[in-house]
C-alpha cells in the first residue's frame, strides 16, 4: 500500500476514534508532525462535511422538484469570491465532538459490564491506562525466609524473590511461566495507606502437578474435586511487614496452559489444619491481549522448515524471515490463465515485467480496481536502451500508478526505442518495460527494465531526459525437463495472510497469540480461506462467535476443535485494564527473545554436522525411555538437591521454554487481590450413581499419614478419609482415569516415609501401599518418577526430537542438492569442452572466449557458489 | 407546523414536512433578492444553502431558537445575499424589513473552509457513484464498513475499506488538482 493510502488508513482509523489516551496522544503527535498528515485529517472532515451536506442537498431538491443543475454551475463562476455559510466550524465541532462522545460512552459501558464480569470492585480510569513502559523485574538472591506457614509441604516451598518499587508497579516472571503484572501504587500497608519505595516479593509456583504434591497442595473445595490448572502464591513485603493489594488496582495474573479449559475459575485458598480449602472462585478474564503483527508467525506450520532444505537459495546462505516470507507470499492459489485479460506466460512470465502481479481476493474474485485504464491528462515520452545505448524496439511497456492502479494498457516501443504512454495522473508511476525471447531459441533471453518516476501535478506532457536502460539475460533451455508450477489447490492464498499484517488489523483480534494459533489450525484445513473469511468479516464481533461461525462450516474433528476454542469465550482486544499497555509491552518483548532464542538455536543446530545431529537425537531417545534419568533430569531442574551429579542436559535450556510459553501459549488470565494462595481449577466430572470405588490400604498405621488420590491428566491432589484401616477413592464410571496414583507420605519425628502406586480403578479395587522410609531430598525425585513421561521435560524433549529430526531432513536436502549441482556443472562444463574441442578445429586465430563464458555464467554462478560451500 | 415540531422534526431526521413547510417562504425570499439584483437562479441556490445552514443549526446540540425559525431563515438569507452581492462587487447595503440582522462575526466563521467544502462538494459529483455511495453510506448514515461490505457485496469489510480508502484518495487527488 502505498503511503498515501496509510496515510488515510490512519486518519480514518483517528477519526473513529477508539483508542487509549496513551495511543491517542501518540497520533496527535504523528499528525502534527506529518504535513501530510495534517492535510488529510483537515480534508477528511471537509469531506464529512461535503458528503452530508451532497446528501442535503439533493434530498431538498427532491421534495421541491430542482434538478439542481445549477448549483454547480454557480459554483464554478464563484470559485474566486467570498461567500457564505456561518457557524459551519462551531456546527462542526460540536457534530464531531458529539460523535466522539457517544462513541466513548458506548464503549465505556461495555467495558464496564466486561469489568463487573471479571474483577470484584474495580473501575478502571482513563488515567490509569496510560502506564506506558515499566520496568520487568529479574528474580533477585535471596536467602529463604523462616516458614511461618500455616501449611504443612512436605518439601520446603521453592521460593523467588523479586525486588520492586511499590510506586512503579511492575511485571514479574515466574520460572515456571507464571506472569504478574503488578500496578502502580498497588500497595498498601497494615494500616491501608499507599506504599512507596522498595518492596520485595515473594512467589511460590505450583504450576507442575509435582510441585502440587510435593507441596501438599490438595485440589478439594469442601468436599467437591477440583481439577487444577496450576497454584500460585505471592506476597508482598516491606521492612518485614506484610502488604496488602488495594483491591481497585489488582494484579494481573496469567498462567500459561497448553490446554485451555475454559471452565476454570480461580479460586481462594483458605488454610485448614495445615492443608488448603478452595473457596470464592471467581471467573477468569476472556479478553485477548494485542501483540505487534511483525512479530506474530501467520505462515503454515512446516513452511520454515521446507524452506531450510532449500538453503542455499540464490543469495541466501541462512534462513531469514524475509526469506520465508518472500517465497511464501510468491505461491499464488490463482493460475495465471484464468485472468482472460492476461498475456500468454510465453511473453510475460519475466519478473521484471509484472512487479504487481494481479491478484484476485480470498475468495477469488477480482480484486476491486478503481480504474484499470487510466484517464489522467498527463502524458510521459521516453526512450528505452539496452546495455550498449542502442534502442531496443518492440519492448512492451506497462504502467502502475501508486503502486495499486495497475493499469492494463501497454504500449510498444518504436524502432527508435521510443514509448508514448498518456492518460497519466500526478503522482508516483512504476514502469515496467520487458522484451523475451519468442520460445524457438535454445536459449531464452530477455531485456527487463523497472523505472520510478514522479509525474508532476499539473503538467500536461513530460519526457524522460536519460534513456531507459533495459538488462539483458539469459539462459539456456532444457525444454525436456522443466517441471511446470503446480496451481490451483487448497490452501490460503499466502497473499490473504500478507494483508493480515497490515495495520489495519493491528487493533483487532487478529494481532493477538489467539488468532494466531487460529490461524495455525486453519492452515491445516482443506477450506481454510473460507475460515479466514469468517473472521475477517466478523473482525467487530467477539473472537468466540467467530470461532462458532467457523465450527458450523465444519464437521467431525475439525468441527470440535473450532468448538472448542468457541468454548474458550474470548473476546476481543478491547480490555478495561490499567495494564493493558504493561501487558502488551511485555509480550512483545517475550515475543522478541523467543525469535532470538530460535534464531540462535537454528544457528547452534545449523552449524553441527548431520552426525552430531543423530548422536544428540540417539541421546534425546536414550533419555526418554530411561523414566528414572527423566525424573532426575526434572526434579534437578526444578532446582531440587538431587544426590546424583548429572551432566548439564544437552538440549533447549530452560529459559527458551520459559519464553517459549509466556510468549506463544495461551494462558489463564485473572484479576487478583489476595495474598493467600490462587488456584485455577474447575470441578471434576460428577461422580455419578454408580462411582468406581478403590480401597487402599498402608503397610504403616498412624494417624499422620496423609493419602491422596491422583489423577496425573487432570492435575487433581484429593486427600483421602480414613476409615477404619482403609482409605477409599472414588472414581466416576464415565472417566478414562489412566494415570492414576494413589500416594502416601508421612512425617514422624523428621522422617518421611513415602508410598506410591499407578492403578486403574477400572479393574483394580484394592491398591496396599508400601511405605518406605526417604530422605527430603529424595522425595521430590520420588514424586517426579511417578510420571516422567507425561512431565512438562518430557514434551519438550520431544519438541526438540522434531525440531532435530527436521534440521537433519535439511541436511540430507542439502546433500543431495549440491551432488545434484555438482553433476550439473560437470555436464555443462564437458559440454563445452566438446564444443570447444570442435571450435579450435576451425578457428585460425587466438580468442578470448569470454563470450560463451558469460552466458553460462548468467545462470550458473549461484550454483557454482553452492558446489563451493 | 409550528417551530417546535419543525425543530423535532427536523432533528429526528425527518425532513420533508419543514422543508416544505420552510420552502413556502422562498416566494417572498426570492422577491427580495430580485430587487437586490441577483438573479432567480442564484437566489434559489442561496436559499437552498440557507436551508442546510438552517438544518446543520438546529441539528446541532448547542441550538436554542431565539427568534421563529421563519425569521432566522430570513437573516440567514440576508447574510448569504449580502455575501453574494459583495462577491459581485455591487451594492451589497440592502434593507430587509422585518429580518434579523445575522452578522458573520457574531459565529465562528472560516470562509476559506466554507470555500473548501463547497469545492469538496463539487468534486464529489466527479467521483464514481460507487464511492459517493460508499462516502454517503459511511460519513452521513454512518453505517459500520461491514455493514456497507455487506450491502454493497464486497468480499470482505477490509475490501471495503480499501475500496473507501481509495475513493477518499481519489477525492483528495481532485480537489488538489482542481484549480483555486
Amino acid at each position: 500500500m502505498r503511503t498515501s493510502l496509510e496515510n488515510i488508513e490512519f486518519i480514518e482509523t483517528y477519526v473513529l476514534g477508539g483508542q487509549n489516551a496513551a495511543q491517542r496522544t501518540a497520533m496527535d503527535e504523528k499528525i502534527s508532525n506529518s504535513k501530510e498528515l495534517t492535510e488529510l485529517l483537515e480534508f477528511q472532515q471537509m469531506l464529512v462535511r461535503a458528503t452530508e451536506r451532497t446528501v442535503l442537498r439533493k434530498e431538498i431538491e427532491s421534495y421541491i422538484g430542482d434538478n439542481g443543475k445549477s448549483f454547480f454551475r454557480r459554483f464554478n463562476a464563484l470559485l474566486f469570491g467570498g461567500l457564505l455559510l456561518l457557524g459551519i466550524i462551531v456546527t462542526i465541532t460540536i457534530i464531531l465532538s458529539q460523535k466522539s462522545n457517544n462513541k466513548s460512552d458506548s464503549k465505556m459501558e461495555s467495558v464496564n459490564e466486561l469489568q463487573t464480569d471479571n474483577t470484584r470492585s474495580f473501575v478502571p480510569t482513563p488515567a490509569e491506562r496510560s502506564i506506558t513502559s515499566v520496568p520487568t523485574y529479574q528474580r533477585s538472591q535471596r536467602t529463604i525466609h523462616e516458614d511461618t506457614d500455616e501449611l504443612s509441604p512436605w518439601t520446603p516451598f521453592r521460593k523467588q524473590f523479586f525486588d520492586l518499587r511499590a510506586e512503579e508497579g511492575g511485571v514479574l516472571e515466574g520460572e515456571d511461566g507464571t506472569l504478574i503484572v503488578v500496578p502502580e501504587n498497588a500497595l498498601r500497608d497494615k494500616n491501608n495507606r499507599r506504599v512507596k519505595g522498595k518492596v520485595s516479593a515473594e512467589l511460590i509456583e505450583a504450576i507442575d502437578w509435582e510441585d502440587m504434591i510435593a507441596y501438599n497442595l490438595v485440589t478439594m473445595s469442601g468436599q467437591k474435586a477440583l481439577s487444577s490448572g496450576g497454584m500460585l502464591r505471592i506476597q508482598f513485603e516491606q521492612n518485614g511487614e506484610k502488604l496488602t493489594i488495594d483491591p481497585s488496582r489488582p494484579l494481573h495474573i496469567e498462567i500459561p496452559t497448553t490446554d485451555y479449559n475454559p471452565e476454570m475459575m480461580a479460586w481462594e485458598g483458605v488454610a485448614e489444619k495445615g492443608k488448603l480449602d478452595w473457596q470464592n472462585p471467581i471467573p477468569l478474564k476472556k479478553f485477548l491481549t494485542e501483540i505487534p503483527l511483525s512479530l506474530l508467525d501467520f505462515l503454515p506450520d512446516g513452511f520454515k522448515d521446507e524452506v531450510a532444505t532449500l538453503l542455499p537459495y540464490k543469495n541466501h546462505t541462512s534462513l531469514s524471515s524475509a526469506l520465508v516470507d518472500s517465497l511464501y507470499y510468491a505461491i499464488s492459489i490463482n493460475s495465471a490463465d484464468e485472468d482472460p485479460k492476461s498475456f500468454s506466460k510465453n511473453d510475460f512470465n519475466n519478473s521484471c515485467y509484472f512487479k504487481v502481479q494481479k491478484r484476485s481476493t480470498i475468495n477469488g474474485k477480482p480484486t476491486d480496481q478503481l480504474n484499470p485504464y487510466l484517464k489522467g491528462k498527463g502524458t510521459v515520452t521516453g526512450k528505452i536502451v539496452d546495455e550498449k545505448g542502442l534502442p531496443i524496439s518492440g519492448m512492451k511497456i506497462k504502467l502502475y500508478m501508486d503502486d495499486f492502479l495497475e493499469n492494463e494498457e501497454i504500449v510498444t516501443t518504436n524502432d527508435e526505442g521510443i514509448f508514448t504512454y498518456d492518460r497519466l495522473y500526478a503522482g508516483k508511476v512504476t514502469l515496467n518495460a520487458s522484451l523475451s525471447s519468442s520460445g524457438f531459441t535454445s536459449t531464452d533471453w530477455k531485456y527487463c527494465a523497472v523505472y520510478e518516476f514522479e509525474y508532476p501535478k499539473r503538467t500536461k506532457r513530460i519526457e524522460l531526459e536519460t534513456p531507459i536502460v533495459a538488462h539483458y539475460s539469459s539462459q539456456f533451455r532444457n525444454v525436456s525437463s522443466i517441471t511446470a508450477r503446480k496451481t490451483g489447490g487448497c490452501f490460503i492464498d499466502p497473499l490473504s495472510i500478507k494483508t493480515l499484517k497490515t495495520d489495519e488489523f493491528q487493533h483487532s483480534f487478529i494481532a493477538t497469540k489467539e488468532f494466531e494459533e487460529r490461524l495455525k489450525a486453519m492452515h491445516a484445513l482443506k477450506n481454510g480461506s473460507i475460515l479466514l473469511d469468517v473472521y475477517l468479516k466478523n473482525l467487530t464481533k467477539e473472537l468466540w462467535q467467530c470461532d462458532q461461525l467457523a465450527s458450523q462450516l465444519l464437521s467431525g474433528k475439525e468441527k470440535e476443535q473450532f468448538e472448542a476454542f468457541a468454548l474458550e469465550r474470548l473476546t476481543t482486544v478491547e480490555n478495561p485494564d490499567i495494564y493493558q499497555d504493561q501487558i502488551t509491552n511485555y509480550y512483545s518483548e517475550k515475543r522478541k527473545e523467543y525469535r532470538s532464542e530460535q534464531l540462535s538455536l537454528e544457528k547452534e543446530y545449523a552449524s553441527k554436522s548431520k552426525e552430531e545431529i543423530t548422536q544428540l537425537l540417539e541421546k534425546l531417545n536414550a533419555l526418554q525411555n530411561n523414566e528414572s534419568a527423566l525424573a532426575t533430569q526434572f526434579a534437578e531442574r526444578k532446582g531440587r538437591t538431587t544426590k546424583i551429579v548429572n551432566a548439564k542436559s544437552s538440549f533447549t535450556s530452560r529459559s527458551s521454554s520459559n519464553s517459549r510459553n509466556v510468549a506463544t501459549s495461551s494462558s489463564y488470565k485473572v484479576s487478583w487481590y489476595s495474598t493467600s494462595w490462587i488456584n485455577l481449577d474447575c470441578y471434576l466430572p460428577k461422580l455419578g450413581a454408580n462411582p468406581w470405588i478403590a480401597s487402599i490400604t498402608t503397610n504403616r498405621n498412624s494417624t499422620n499419614l496423609s493419602v491422596y488420590q491422583c489423577i496425573r491428566e487432570l492435575k487433581t491432589l484429593v486427600g483421602l478419609n480414613r476409615i477404619e484401616d482403609k482409605y477409599t477413592a472414588l472414581f466416576p464410571q464415565n472417566g478414562d482415569q489412566l494415570e492414576t496414583y494413589c500416594l502416601a507420605i508421612e512425617k514422624s519425628e523428621n522422617q518421611i516415609y513415602y508410598g506410591a502406586q499407578h492403578y486403574l480403578p477400572k479393574s483394580n479395587a484394592k491398591v496396599s501401599l508400601q511405605m518406605r522410609p526417604i530422605s527430603a531430598d529424595s522425595l521430590y525425585n520420588a514424586i517426579c518418577s511417578l510420571s516422567p513421561a507425561a512431565s512438562v521435560l518430557a514434551g519438550e524433549i520431544q519438541e526438540t526430537k522434531a525440531r532435530l529430526t527436521i534440521e537433519l531432513r535439511i541436511k540430507e536436502h542439502q546433500e543431495k542438492l549440491q551432488s545434484e549441482l555438482k553433476a550439473m556443472v560437470d555436464n555443462i562444463s564437458k559440454e563445452n569442452a566438446r564444443y570447444n574441442q570442435l571450435f579450435d578445429v576451425i578457428n585460425m586465430c587466438p580468442i578470448e572466449n569470454s563470450a560463451q563464458v558469460r552466458l553460462l555464467e548468467t545462470k550458473l554462478e549461484p550454483q557454482i557458489k553452492i558446489g563451493n560451500q | 407546523m409550528d417551530d417546535k415540531k419543525m425543530i423535532t422534526s427536523l432533528r429526528a431526521g425527518k425532513r420533508e414536512k419543514p422543508i416544505k413547510a420552510l420552502y413556502k417562504e422562498y416566494p417572498k425570499i426570492e422577491r427580495l433578492m430580485l430587487s437586490n439584483g441577483l438573479s432567480k437562479e442564484v437566489s434559489k441556490e442561496l436559499f437552498n444553502d440557507s436551508l442546510i445552514i438552517l438544518i446543520e443549526k438546529v441539528q446541532s446540540s448547542e441550538f436554542a431558537l431565539t427568534s421563529k425559525l421563519t425569521t432566522y431563515l430570513y437573516g440567514i438569507n440576508r447574510l448569504l445575499a449580502k455575501n453574494e452581492l459583495k462577491r459581485q462587487r455591487k451594492k451589497n447595503e440592502i434593507e430587509w424589513n422585518g429580518s434579523i440582522v445575522i452578522d458573520t462575526t457574531d459565529l465562528s466563521y472560516d470562509l476559506e473552509k466554507e470555500e473548501k467544502i463547497k469545492q469538496l462538494e463539487h468534486v464529489l459529483t466527479q467521483i464514481s457513484e460507487k464511492c459517493m455511495l460508499i462516502f454517503k453510506l459511511f460519513y452521513y448514515e454512518k453505517k459500520s464498513m461491514s455493514q456497507i461490505a455487506e450491502d454493497l457485496g464486497y468480499t470482505s469489510t477490509n475490501s471495503a475499506k480499501t475500496q473507501k480508502y481509495k475513493c477518499i484518495e481519489r477525492a483528495f487527488e481532485l480537489s488538489n488538482n482542481t484549480p483555486n
